[in-house]
């Protein structure tokens, strides 16, 4: 941070009238005023952050940047602090934009191909929506301001306001940037007592602490503010030894455990090739199947979503004959099915699993249907709606997340990005299932990085609950995670492969899928706490 | 036998197995235009011209035909060591996923339903010889 824009040693020494709360800096430029180049000096820090925001999630995978990225946007917003919320809005809208733009880039491809408008069109539709999701780091920038303005210190005000937004703040592709770690196992393990969300707290409390430490060092303020800091590297410790330990733990129990041969087929069917040559990915799916029958005896085969793209009728039972030919092994594959509700005839996207013989033994229906892509929004209530928009999928919504029956085990299938919902997944591990499996079509995003996010964003959830995972996609990534959140294998993208693995059948309830978000819920108590309560100091 | 040529290479061998005469002219025309055609009208009379020594590259072949149907061309060849490895392309009106399951059981690991258009079948035959 140049000197010139740093508080000033007078300012940064005011004491604060309140005894328990740590001193703010105190900006030095004026509210209104200032030279041009000294009044984009917050931008421009904020650009930096988010670049390295992006740069250090899931995806980049840069992770170390993942715990200074914040650091030039506290900065930034303490400098805006003084010209008011708009600028503070501003810098944090920027701040999210940059890293929006970075880590959801894919948008824009996916946009020029299915919706064949113009690129100009296609990136304002893709910068409206990743404004709205900016809008998310904004909100947290500015509860942080308003709780920096009530005296409370860099590190604290930063995971309150950090964690309440990511907890309430809803988002069509749901992320918590704590998922920068998903290659650290060591610091994933929090995740079994409180969810992404302490991960996020992690990323979060270490930018706090070393920004809270810089800006006193800078402003020479004695005795330097070290509770925020010393909070923030005790919560180092112990992710780092809590993780070490449970990971030890998570073997012997994956050792202890009985355990199944698994497959999985990735077919690799391009998005038009599907819809012109359904009977390819038929073809596709059956010949890589009996090669990995013949390799590996799985006791389970996993196809991905609509893996079997024509409608599944209702009154068959056996498909054997339609499906699954000669495969002698329980096959777990997504499909499309039809079932008349209320008199009417409705579709689904539906993953059932059969026994070794073919006959199914259970279904489940996608939960949580994509917004324009597998339903309309009011679409029910406006039909004229599909018909503006015949692109559009008109899928109904399953109302159960019972898991699928192996033989004595239960699976808890999660179709598409229903892995990126912690709050859902918990609901499908709420009566204890053995597996948690994931199939996917990410062949929609092109071979980006999306595919690697969502993979990444994923293993969450295998350490959340203390389960295998097992995600199986059309065009990668597929792959088999461990309890511990280690990938023990995975394919690439767009790609033709099969991958098998040994999967532990585990049971027991985690203190995350037992009590939930309690770190959100605190943090939204203590930021509600932070922002409304009466002013330390003024400005 | 399925690897990727080069156009220098020896130009493909087709066997292509219909009973529908005008839709074997036009198979045959299409299928021409990359490589040289063996015809049989059946499967029996297939089966007959490999096991006389003719050894194609790709078995273009219909489903529903007298003597011996598509179905059990493919499960015979895929039964001989010698020529469980010649890849099999199925032509049919028959287009359920029952008939494509059946194919697959039978051995073939490349299906086309009719009508179809030259592209697409060139486009089975390429991805048949692993192009």
């Amino acid at each position: 941070m140049a000197r010139s824009i740093a508080p000033s040693d007078a300012e940064a020494s005011t004491a604060s009238p309140d005894a328990d709360v740590d001193e703010p800096p105190r900006p030095a430029l004026p509210p209104r005023g200032g030279s041009v180049a000294r009044r984009l000096v917050p931008f421009a820090l904020a650009a930096l952050g988010g670049t390295l925001a992006f740069l250090g999630f899931a995806g980049f995978d840069l992770w170390p940047l993942a715990l200074v990225a914040f650091v030039p946007g506290y900065a930034a917003i303490d400098l805006a602090r003084p010209r008011g919320t708009r600028e503070v809005l501003g810098v944090g809208l920027l701040f999210g934009f940059v890293t929006g733009w970075g880590g959801f880039y894919w948008l824009l491809e996916v946009l020029e191909v299915f919706s064949g408008f113009p690129v100009w069109l296609c990136t304002l539709f893709a910068s409206l929506l990743i404004l709205y999701t900016a809008g998310s780091f904004a909100l947290a920038f500015w509860l942080y301001a308003r709780a920096r303005d009530r005296g409370f210190g860099a590190t604290g005000a930063a995971v309150a306001s950090s964690l309440a937004c990511e907890l309430l703040y809803p988002l069509l592709f749901p992320f918590y940037y704590g998922a920068s770690f998903h290659a650290l196992p060591v610091a994933l393990q929090v995740a079994d007592l409180g969810g992404p969300l302490l991960l996020t707290a992690l990323a979060i409390a270490v930018n706090g602490a070393l920004y809270e430490l810089g800006a006193a060092l800078q402003a020479r303020t004695r005795p330097l503010p070290l509770r925020g800091p010393l909070a923030a590297l005790a919560y180092v410790a112990f992710v780092l030894a809590y993780g070490a330990w449970r990971l030890r733990a998570v073997d012997a129990e994956v050792a202890a455990a009985p355990k199944l041969q698994v497959g999985l087929v990735q077919a690799n069917m391009g998005l038009l090739e599907k819809r012109e040559d359904p009977f390819e990915g038929q073809v596709r799916h059956l010949d890589q199947s009996f090669a990995l029958e013949a390799e590996a005896h799985p006791a389970l085969i996993v196809w991905p979503e609509s893996a079997f793209a024509s409608v599944l009728p209702e009154h068959i039972r056996n498909v054997r004959g339609y499906v699954l030919g000669d495969l002698a092994t329980p096959v777990l594959f997504g499909g499309l099915s039809q079932r008349r509700v209320d008199g009417a005839p409705r579709y689904f996207n539906t993953a059932f699993i059969t026994d070794a013989g073919g006959t199914i033994r259970g279904s489940y229906d996608k939960t949580y249907l994509l917004a324009f892509g597998e339903y309309l929004p009011f679409g029910e209530t406006f039909p004229f709606l599909y018909e503006l928009s015949r692109q559009s999928g008109r899928f109904t919504p399953g109302r159960h997340v019972r898991p699928l029956p192996l033989g004595a085990y239960g699976i808890a299938t999660l179709i598409c990005y229903e892995d990126l919902l912690p709050g859902f997944v918990r609901a499908a591990m709420a009566s204890d299932p053995h597996l948690l499996v994931n199939i996917t079509n990410d062949a929609w995003f092109g071979d980006t990085h999306e595919p690697w996010i969502h993979f990444a964003l994923a293993k969450l959830r295998a350490v959340e609950h203390h389960r295998f995972l097992v995600r199986a996609t059309n065009s990668g990534v597929s792959g088999i995670v461990d309890p511990a959140g280690r990938v023990v294998a995975h394919t690439g993208t767009f790609e033709r492969a099969t991958l098998h693995a040994e999967v532990a059948m585990l049971r027991g309830r985690t203190l995350y899928a037992i009590v939930g978000d309690w770190p959100g819920w605190l943090a939204v108590a203590a930021v509600l706490w932070m922002v409304t309560r009466r002013r330390a100091t003024t400005d | 036998m399925t690897s990727a040529r080069s156009p220098l290479e020896a130009p493909v061998k087709f066997l292509l197995v219909e009973d529908d005469e005008e839709v074997l002219a036009l198979e045959a025309r299409i299928l021409g235009s990359v490589g040289t055609v063996e015809v049989a009208r059946d499967g029996a009379e297939a089966l007959a011209r490999i096991q006389g020594g003719y050894v194609p590259d790709v078995v273009v072949t219909d489903v529903m035909m007298p003597v011996m149907d598509g179905l059990a061309l493919a499960r015979q060849l895929k039964r001989d060591p010698a020529t469980s490895r010649i890849p099999v392309v199925m032509l049919t009106a028959r287009g359920s996923p029952q008939d494509v399951t059946a194919g697959v059981n039978a051995g073939a690991r490349h299906y086309l339903t009719k009508p179809f258009t030259a592209a697409q079948l060139l486009g089975k035959v390429h991805r048949a010889l692993g192009r």
